[in-house]
């Protein structure tokens, strides 16, 4: 990969030369500051991975993964940040910015190495795959590649606030699991009739409806912090801070509400009416990578179980009314 | 020989951040000092916050965990109490920069003694 390390400690960009030029098939260019960064990026779509100190004079690092993801080439470009700052509030910035990793230095030689395999395997992946954004109408954005859109696929979602990818949100459950930092849960949503519903519309349009779903989510998780990202199979998954303190039959009761004052419509005028459940809430505890990862799968289960039980209790309210 | 080359270059660095602790530490010094004072400026303990930040991100990485646990306390601490606690960012500092005299004497014993010589001294140095 062609790598571009930023940092104003010029040391730990010497170190990373070392590092990087001994642990895999990596370039690596560095840069002192966030404008210079920026400044080179702009030069050329030339660097498939930034890494990214956080406490930088004039431009942070969190500044810097805003500003680049706006520049052209650079909207996928996994972001590995690298940094001594290890509370919270900064891994829920760096992640909100952007962020693909959080890496805590110092960092272990062999960390950087697996870490610097996964975002190599992504960005090949991304480019295989001809991956690029289309706008939506409701003025947000979305991923788009070469191959059909299959329901399970999760796929990008950009410009709303809280909703980041589901590699990113990954990664931010295995770093705050991996860190001690226990004060989140997680939770997912999931839409409802969601096989129908893919069956109806085309796959742009099955798109920009999941679009306005995470518009709604985010608007209706509002000011509480959240990260959130799509699952895909119509779920989201989320973590928020806080450990079941939500009341989420009435958290529920006011998504559905957002999103039937979206009122979607399919691009043929087909009025799309959805509603959403929430499964059970689990909280991040000390858990290795994996089993980290687990509590997204079981969020999304139960979000999905539930989903299926709503719909069953709805037909049998039908069907009992229809044979009173 | 490439592993060679590796071990070579991070004995390298790691002997720079020797040269720049010894630097950093005097400067920590000092900037203990000028908070005893009375209204000392604000950029004397954001100073401290940066130099202790800059050795908690780089020491583990070149061998010299503790050093960099220490440097890292302190930093975290700095930043959640600049503004409201100044007796007790110096005493935290003064705790760091017993630590760190801790890593200075022993390390002063491997330090070259001219630019040329005695650096392979240095290779196998960890704390």
């Amino acid at each position: 990969m062609r790598i571009l390390a930023v940092d104003d400690d010029p040391f730990i960009l010497e170190l990373l030369k070392e590092i990087i030029g001994h642990i895999g098939d990596h370039t690596l260019e560095t840069a002192e500051s966030g404008p210079e960064a920026l400044a080179m990026m702009r030069e050329a779509n030339r660097f498939d991975c930034v890494l990214l100190d956080f406490q930088m004079p004039v431009m942070n690092g969190v500044e810097v993964c805003r500003a680049l993801r706006t520049l052209d080439g650079y909207d996928q470009t996994p972001v590995v940040m690298l940094t001594a700052m290890s509370e919270k509030r900064y891994i829920d910035a760096a992640f909100l910015a952007g962020a693909t990793d959080y890496i805590n230095k110092p960092f272990e030689i062999s960390d950087l190495r697996v870490r610097l395999g996964v975002i190599g395997s992504l960005v090949d992946a991304r480019r295989d795959n001809g991956m690029t954004f289309s706008a939506t109408p409701s003025g947000h954005r979305t991923s788009t590649d070469n191959a059909p859109l299959a329901l399970h696929k999760p796929f990008e979602i950009r410009d709303i606030d809280g909703v980041v990818d589901v590699v990113a949100l990954e990664n931010y459950v295995s770093k705050l699991s991996r860190s001690r930092l226990f004060g989140s849960s997680v939770f997912a949503i999931s839409i409802r009739r969601i096989e129908q519903l893919f069956m109806q519309v085309t796959p742009f349009d099955f798109q920009c409806m999941i679009v306005d779903v995470a518009e709604a989510l985010s608007d209706t998780l509002g000011e509480r912090n959240f990260i959130a990202a799509y699952a895909g199979s119509g779920s989201f998954v989320c973590v928020v801070e806080g450990a079941k303190i939500y009341n989420y039959p009435e958290f529920t009761d006011s998504l559905n509400l957002a999103i039937q004052r979206l009122e979607m419509h399919s691009s043929d005028g087909t009025r799309l009416r959805l509603r959403v459940s929430t499964g059970q809430a689990s909280r991040i505890m000390w858990q290795s990578g994996t089993t980290a990862l687990d509590l997204l799968s079981h969020a999304v289960n139960s979000a999905e179980q539930e989903a299926v039980r709503a719909e069953k209790q709805l037909d049998d309210f039908w069907y009992a009314g229809a044979t009173a | 020989m490439e592993a060679n080359a590796f071990d070579a270059g991070m004995s390298r660095l790691k002997k720079r951040f020797v040269q720049t602790h010894y630097e950093r530490h005097d400067r920590l010094e000092d900037l203990a000092v000028t908070l005893q004072q009375p209204n000392p400026p604000a950029s004397a303990a954001q100073e401290v916050e940066s130099i202790l930040h800059k050795i908690a991100g780089t020491a583990g990485s070149v061998g010299f965990k503790e050093l960099g646990e220490a440097a890292q306390q302190v930093e975290v601490f700095i930043r959640d109490h600049a503004a409201s606690n100044q007796a007790a960012i110096v005493k935290v500092l003064d705790a760091f920069l017993d630590v760190s005299l801790e890593f200075c004497d022993p390390i002063e014993k491997l330090m070259p003694q001219s630019a040329g010589d005695g650096f392979s001294a240095m290779a196998g140095t960890t704390h």
